[in-house]
């Protein structure tokens, strides 16, 4: 299947704008992800190692005892975000196992790096109480003064670190 | 009344499938923007693809210009929405450290949903990282949690740090917002990866039909102006309503010194009395505030940084005044708020005894709907007496029987969205 263009950003914005206004129309709340990921990881926990869960005051309150992690509307929401997303990328004809990465970095360096990322992501977005959905876009909209100066710290942090980095995330053209 | 929380309106399965599809519109809108494509996503920090701002603010300034005009117009409840609650540094170090992961890693956490929805390797692994990432706070939270709960200001929204109109605030960030598009035109254009002949007015149709919808909105939330605190009280829900009428709300002598030699709790007492019979009487730490004080955003702002366990109490003559404060504050969204059944006027009939320096007056028939004070008093000693230091009453609490009304609500900060 060819794959199709990615939308107008400004339609896409306006389409996610209207989702998040619908999340807090009806659940009196906005989007997020990371919760529902560290949800996710401590049920894992606690299928592997139950007594270090509970031992755990952050856990312990997700999962202590007979408590289901799982069992909870952000998980819901991260669900239909994967079926959401994987339906959209199959009619777009983007739904293939492939390494999205800059040019001249090997497979190898990109996923190293995804991984290293993503777990200090995974680690601010506990840290700040919620990642870019949670904080910056629902926090954004309703105005919310710590969500904004977080926003700003997360573009200030991934500016500031971009020129180092430059190498890693070529296109094309300027590759040797 | 919106927000319609269909978490206790709705059977769980149902208010679940709402989530469900909410989350379906969440993933497939951000895979069709481009947002499971790392490369996509990291151009934003070259300057030569601006998707991740244009969509981000597009959507911040649609549901915000929405959720505003909707709470001008009576339609929508703000104070009931969800507001993340503001830590200023953990916000801004937890940023710093967002921003250096996305950098490195070439997602958000929903972005890498989506990545690895779409079988995208690299979204795998990071995702895989964040769940790492994620158990490494959690494993070594406890030996930083100072930091991590420094600087908490509560429920504080923009307007309310300046302490102007939300309309205003709501069409400064439209405006701003269009700027920073016409930025990310001109970027894409010069840095962009197909180099295009500059266009110093790229503007369309569409465009121009947007900008209209959303500096109109901004403009008419400026308008129409905020609700009033008398409007939030009006919009409170019956149910809320109801705790005055059934007088759920009034706490009794009893309880209220149990509440002060509670170490678990912290009491703070709200005196909206008047000047001078503050100062005749009043019980150690009270505060006093005017009616017209606990109006402004300061007193709000300060009642709201309180921590979790404070129990609010508000204290005048009789309860006239209090019942009005209790509205107010109410109104504002100020919870685990009662007010003392029966008030000074009470307290001093129960506790003063026979004191010298202190005379019951017969209370005219007015007195009770003005809310006077009933005693008169020849020195004004303020907190001097022993009955207005709640601590030393303890003893005297054991021998009352007494109903507890008193049941500490959480903070609305430690659920909702991502938290």
């Amino acid at each position: 299947m060819k794959t199709r263009p990615y939308i107008n950003p400004y339609v896409g914005g306006v389409l996610l704008g209207l989702t998040l206004f619908a999340a807090f129309y009806l659940t009196g709340a906005g989007l997020g992800a990371s919760s529902a990921v560290n949800r996710v990881q401590v049920a894992v926990l606690d299928n592997v190692a139950p007594k270090a869960v509970d031992k755990m005051a952050y856990c312990a309150q997700l999962a202590g005892g007979d408590k289901n992690p799982l069992d909870s509307p952000s998980v819901m929401m991260l669900l239909g975000t994967l079926v959401g997303g994987m339906v959209a990328g199959v009619l777009s004809g983007r739904f293939k196992p492939e390494v999205r990465k800059g040019a001249g970095v090997s497979n190898g360096t990109r996923l190293a790096l995804a991984l290293l990322g993503g777990l200090i992501m995974g680690f601010g977005a506990r840290f700040s109480r919620g990642c870019t959905s949670g904080q910056a876009l629902s926090g954004g909209a309703v105005l919310s003064a710590g969500s904004w100066l977080f926003m700003f710290s997360v573009f200030g942090g991934a500016y500031g670190l971009a020129w180092f980095l430059r190498r890693f995330w070529r296109v094309e053209e300027e590759a040797v | 009344m919106a927000p319609l929380n269909i978490l206790e309106a709705l059977p769980k399965l149902a208010a679940y499938g709402i989530y469900f599809l909410l989350g379906i519109s969440f993933g497939s809108v951000l895979e069709l923007s481009g947002f499971g494509d790392s490369r996509k996503l990291s151009g934003q920090f070259y300057l030569r693809d601006m998707t991740v701002l244009k969509v981000m603010f597009t959507a911040i300034i649609t549901a915000c210009v929405m959720l505003y005009l909707g709470n001008s117009l009576g339609l929508i409840a703000f104070e009931r929405v969800f507001v993340n609650h503001t830590y200023l540094w953990p916000g801004i170090i937890g940023g710093l450290i967002m921003g250096v992961g996305f950098i490195i890693g070439g997602f958000c956490p929903g972005t890498s949903i989506v990545a690895l929805a779409t079988l995208k390797i690299d979204g795998v692994f990071f995702a895989t990282g964040v769940s790492l990432g994620t158990l490494l706070f959690s494993v070594t939270v406890q030996r930083f949690s100072g930091l991590w709960n420094a600087s908490y200001m509560g429920r504080l929204t923009i307007p309310e740090v300046f302490e102007i109109s939300n309309g205003w605030v709501v069409f400064g960030v439209v405006v701003m917002a269009m700027a920073m598009f016409y930025a990310a035109e001109l970027s894409e254009q010069f840095f962009g990866e197909k180099r295009k002949r500059l266009d110093l007015v790229p503007i369309s149709r569409l465009r121009l039909v947007g900008m209209a919808a959303l500096l109109g909105g901004g403009l008419l939330t400026l308008i129409v102006g905020d609700p009033s605190s008398e409007d939030k009280w009006a919009r409170i829900p019956k149910e809320e309503k109801a705790k005055l009428a059934d007088r759920e709300v009034y706490v009794s002598a009893g309880e209220f010194i149990e509440a002060a030699s509670d170490d678990a709790l912290y009491l703070n007492i709200i005196d909206v009395r008047d000047q001078s019979s503050f100062n005749l009487f009043h019980f150690r730490t009270a505060e006093r505030y005017t009616l017209d004080q606990l109006h402004t955003i300061n007193t709000i702002k300060a009642l709201r940084r309180l921590p979790d366990n404070t129990v609010n109490v508000v204290v005048s003559n009789g309860e006239v005044a209090s019942t009005e404060a209790y509205k107010l504050l109410r109104g504002e969204g100020i919870i685990n708020l009662y007010i003392l059944e029966g008030g000074i006027n009470q307290w001093l009939t129960d506790f003063a005894g026979p004191n010298v320096g202190i005379e019951k007056v017969v209370a005219a028939q007015s007195d009770t709907t003005r809310d006077r004070l009933r005693f008169r008093f020849s020195y004004a000693v303020g907190d001097n007496y022993p009955f207005a230091r709640l601590l030393n009453m303890k003893s005297l609490a054991d021998d009352l029987t007494f109903e507890r009304k008193i049941k500490i609500e959480k903070k609305a900060g430690l659920k909702g969205g991502c938290s």
